[in-house]
């Protein structure tokens, strides 16, 4: 990977040499992935991948245009820029908001980097995955999952004299045992390898498997259930665009007609915060503003909304650092570390203080049914299990849910277990959870 | 220096570290897309890279390494890291594959066109947008409107140790347009064409048969309707739906679960495994007789269209569900030969950085003899249904669950009230099985997908699923919903 310094000064001075631009901003993405994939006990996919995107936007007379390139001599840099600057003469009407966040004074991220994770040899990951066949073996399962590793990079400039940079190390695994007639799941995600323990995650998926044996089947209908994690973060992740200052505004989102109203249970507050230390990313966003910390909701109550610098012009507010223009389908700012305090209690405590509901380990496949009124629709997966007087007593098949997402946190208890977990677009620091109404609407054969 | 001569390199290199095969594929891909939002043009890229993947096999294990790093020192490094990965592979557990690939070609391939994009002014893609964009805000309630148009060049130049040397410059092209409307309380957004437009390989005609400017007020006038629309019904009724929910339907329950790595479960910790095996092949019943879905990568226009794939397999047609039976799956050379059988060249990467993996192509499911009107009329009570809105289904592809954005109730074979909200569920081989009647050639168009996931790292892939509309007797509507 390119040295810090040298990235930064790459954007910088790329940024310094507007050319005809009224202003300029390069992002600089670097990104070296290595994973090791495998399935029935043996490796079946191992790969490497590394690149360099160098991304230009350009103002000029108010108009934007970008473009982007791999290449890295100075002659295909102009001419990345002067694309650029192309599609901003050729757009028909300036945008009455077209600028580029100023230079202010902002915060290092947090810089530790694992050399270790960034830099793990195929045989360290291979070793790794032989660990989990040996113990998938004993138990007579098999595994599939992966082990990845490897370090992103972020360098932001414009030619206002921002330039913020970011890099991170990352490390992860995910298992999932196949037993005859059950599986189980367990992950962890961490920026650093020493805490990556794959023996540890091994035996939670092969004891989920093995527990889960012989899966009953349960009536649909309305249950108490505890969700790990996994689960939480994924659920929650279909309330990040409502924080939006763009659906906000345009009315779709519940905060709309929400904003300083009470809308979930007392308990619940979820934060954007990119410096909980589970999270270790990138302290600015892709204009380089730096990103703020917020109460999204605080004590149940719809508190804030992210914004950048368009959305901050918009409306009229501060912005809060949170462009997020390399996500494709963005419409807007979106927040991308979402954090739920946990509460005082045990995930083993809410299971015992539980007299009949369900833990979910894993969800599948959860997507928004209706975004406004935050109903979404989902499977269970890989570990799946009925309670009954506190105490975990079988495996259960798969069920499909829809649920009311702010309805189910207005009667929620958090557990003082918080992970890292991670989707597409976002990652969360959350703990596991109990809701007391989950609607189960259909159940399958596995 | 010129691919051949980086290509070169790089094969010897990881010849000399001992790799019995290796094949490496350049990528030159330029991306642009001009984004309008609410009378503003707010996005206007134009990005381009170049890099390439290597693939080495050794002692029954791959490796693959990807670098944009184009000097002779970078293939050479990168080359030596795919042999040290397949090693490493090697050295742990069961050996997975029993041999290196063995059939070679020379071959060019363009996509063909009818007009040129390169030579469709940036003013007359803008101008396009910001008419039909204009047309969608047909009153206070559409809070946003957008419209896209995406246009793709990728040039992959593959070549491997036994002598492939492949060219291909593929076209694709798309647009669409979007509104929002809000009220009382609900949301609602209208999509045209389809759920997320029209996407094809070709040139700007692909843009021009989207017809953006001549839906757009319909599309603004539907989303507003739908704000007061009264909410779909829940029980078992007759439905019909529209082409491109249809393809979604295709996309979600067969062609992912006839993805033959899926079945073998490659895909287990992910994106999940199949319900179809290959032992299932002539004996299971996928839907009724009226129901064939076949691999089509040579489809005119297809979004997945090539003349090779992405492991340089010759694209061709193959069954995967012939008169209601299970007839095959989706393949790579390795996967088929599991079952004996040649590859139907599924293989596809995302781009140069990305490992080659088995993907849905261009999926299509043959038409039928009726039209939409034929296929409603035959209806005492039921729904008609258009247009993707949401999309679930479990990790085995049997239960699931899908919205789409409008509805329309049918009573005694016409069309009536218009319904928000409208969904319905199934298990996928009931569903196909109550499939009685598809609408004819005249209605059957190629859906592109430009944004399928699967594979880890994710990878998003560009697939075709070509359908007609089709009716489907005593379905489950109306879920999710309390009402």
């Amino acid at each position: 990977m390119t040295g810090e310094d040298e990235r930064l000064s790459l954007a910088s001075a790329i940024a310094d040499e507007r050319g005809a631009a009224d202003a300029l901003e390069v992002v600089i993405d670097e990104d070296e992935t290595s994973l090791t994939r495998f399935t029935r006990n043996a490796i079946h996919q191992n790969l490497d991948a590394s690149q360099m995107r160098i991304s230009i936007r350009a103002i000029l007379d108010g108009r934007f245009g970008s473009a982007s390139t791999h290449a890295r001599d100075a002659a295909e840099l102009r001419a990345t820029r002067d694309r650029a600057i192309a599609l901003a003469r050729l757009s028909p009407q300036p945008d009455p908001v077209a600028d580029f966040p100023r230079a202010r004074a902002s915060e290092a991220s947090a810089q530790s980097f694992d050399e270790e994770a960034a830099y793990a040899t195929p045989s360290w990951r291979a070793d790794a995955a032989q660990r989990i066949f040996k113990h998938c073996k004993a138990a007579g399962v098999w595994a599939a999952g992966y082990i990845a590793t490897g370090c992103t990079a972020t360098a932001v400039a414009n030619s206002h004299g921002v330039a913020a940079s970011f890099r991170g190390a990352k490390a992860g695994t995910n298992v999932k045992c196949v037993a005859p007639t059950s599986t189980g799941y367990a992950e962890f995600h961490a920026d650093n390898l020493a805490d990556v323990d794959v023996d540890a995650v091994a035996a939670t998926a092969i004891e989920k498997a093995l527990l889960s044996a012989n899966p009953a089947a349960l009536e649909v209908g309305e249950y108490t259930v505890i969700v790990e994690p996994a689960v939480l973060g994924e659920l929650l992740a279909y309330l990040v665009p409502h924080f939006s200052a763009a659906l906000y505004h345009e009315g779709g989102s519940f905060l709309s007609d929400t904003l300083g109203s009470r809308v979930v249970g007392e308990n619940v507050t979820i934060f954007d915060d990119v410096r909980d230390p589970l999270h270790a990313s990138r302290r600015f966003d892709r204009e380089g503003a730096p990103t703020q910390t917020l109460a999204l909701i605080e004590g149940g109550v719809a508190r804030a909304f992210v914004t950048d610098r368009e959305w901050s012009e918009r409306l009229g507010v501060a912005n809060t650092g949170h462009n997020a223009s390399d996500l494709r389908f963005a419409r807007g700012p979106m927040p991308r570390n979402l954090v739920v305090r946990g509460g005082p209690t045990s995930r083993a405590q809410l299971i015992e203080h539980t007299e009949h509901g369900v833990l979910i380990t894993r969800s599948w496949y959860i997507r928004s049914v209706d975004q406004r009124k935050t109903i979404v629709t989902g499977m269970t997966r890989d570990g799946t299990f009925e309670i009954r007087d506190g105490k975990v007593v079988r495996g259960v098949r798969n069920m499909r849910f829809n649920v009311n997402l702010l309805e189910l946190l207005t009667a929620c208890t958090f557990a003082a277990d918080p992970a890292l977990t991670v989707t597409y677009a976002s990652s969360s620091v959350v703990p596991s959870a109990r809701f007391e109404r989950f609607r189960f609407t259909s159940v399958t054969d596995f | 220096m010129s691919y051949d001569e980086l290509a070169a390199h790089a094969l010897a290199t990881a010849r000399m570290r001992g790799a019995m095969y290796t094949d490496i594929r350049f990528e030159d891909m330029r991306s642009e897309r001009a984004r309008v939002r609410n009378g503003d043009v707010v996005e206007l890229r134009d990005d381009r890279e170049s890099g390439y993947g290597i693939r080495a096999f050794l002692d029954g294990a791959w490796g693959f390494a990807s670098s944009d790093d184009l000097t002779r020192e970078g293939v050479d490094r990168t080359a030596a890291r795919a042999v040290d990965i397949a090693r490493a592979s090697a050295a742990v557990g069961t050996k997975r594959f029993a041999r290196a690939p063995e059939d070679a070609h020379v071959a060019k391939y363009a996509t063909p066109f009818e007009r040129d994009p390169d030579a469709v002014s940036l003013d007359e893609r803008l101008a396009l947008l910001l008419s039909a964009e204009r047309k969608l805000h047909v009153g206070p309630q559409i809070r946003s409107a957008q419209g896209v148009i995406d246009v793709w060049r990728t040039r992959k130049t593959f070549y491997s140790s036994i002598g492939s040397r492949i060219e291909q410059d593929v076209r694709q092209i798309g647009s669409s347009i979007d509104a929002l409307a809000v009220g009382g309380g609900e949301a609602q957004d209208r999509h045209w064409p389809g759920d997320r437009g029209l996407y094809l390989t070709g040139g700007w005609e692909v843009v021009e048969r989207a017809a953006l400017y001549e839906n757009a007020e319909r599309i603004g006038e539907e989303a507003v309707a739908l704000l007061t629309a009264a909410q779909c019904p829940s029980g078992r009724r007759d439905i019909v739906l529209g082409g491109s929910q249809v393809s979604l339907q295709i996309h979600e329950s067969c062609g992912h679960a006839a993805e033959l790595d899926r079945a073998m479960g490659w895909e287990a910790n992910f994106s999940g495994t199949s319900f179809l095996d290959p032992t299932q092949i002539g004996t299971l019943r996928y839907g009724s007789p009226l129901v064939t879905i076949v691999v089509d990568n040579t489809l005119p226009s297809g979004f997945a269209t090539c003349a090779f794939d992405d492991e340089g397999s010759p694209s061709g047609v193959s069954d995967i569900v012939r008169d209601g039976m299970l007839a095959g799956f989706e393949m790579s050379r390795d996967t088929a030969r599991t079952i004996d059988r040649a590859t139907n060249a599924c293989v596809r990467a995302q781009s140069w950085a990305h490992v080659p993996m088995i993907r849905m192509c261009n999926l299509n499911l043959l038409p039928g003899n009726h039209s939409l009107e034929a296929l409603i009329d035959e209806i005492d009570d039921g729904i008609y249904m258009e247009s993707n809105r949401s999309w679930s289904i479990d990790d085995r592809r049997l239960n699931f669950q899908f919205g789409c954005q409008i509805g329309w109730e049918i009573k005694r074979g016409k069309r009536t009230r218009m319904l928000r909200n409208p969904t319905y569920a199934g298990v996928t081989p009931q569903f196909w099985g109550a499939c009685d009647a598809i609408g004819d050639e005249s209605t059957w168009i190629p859906w592109g997908t430009p944004n399928c996931g699967k594979g880890e790292p994710l990878q998003v892939a560009r697939t075709t699923q070509a359908a007609a509309p089709a009716r489907f007797r005593n379905i489950e509507v109306g879920v999710g919903y309390d009402g």
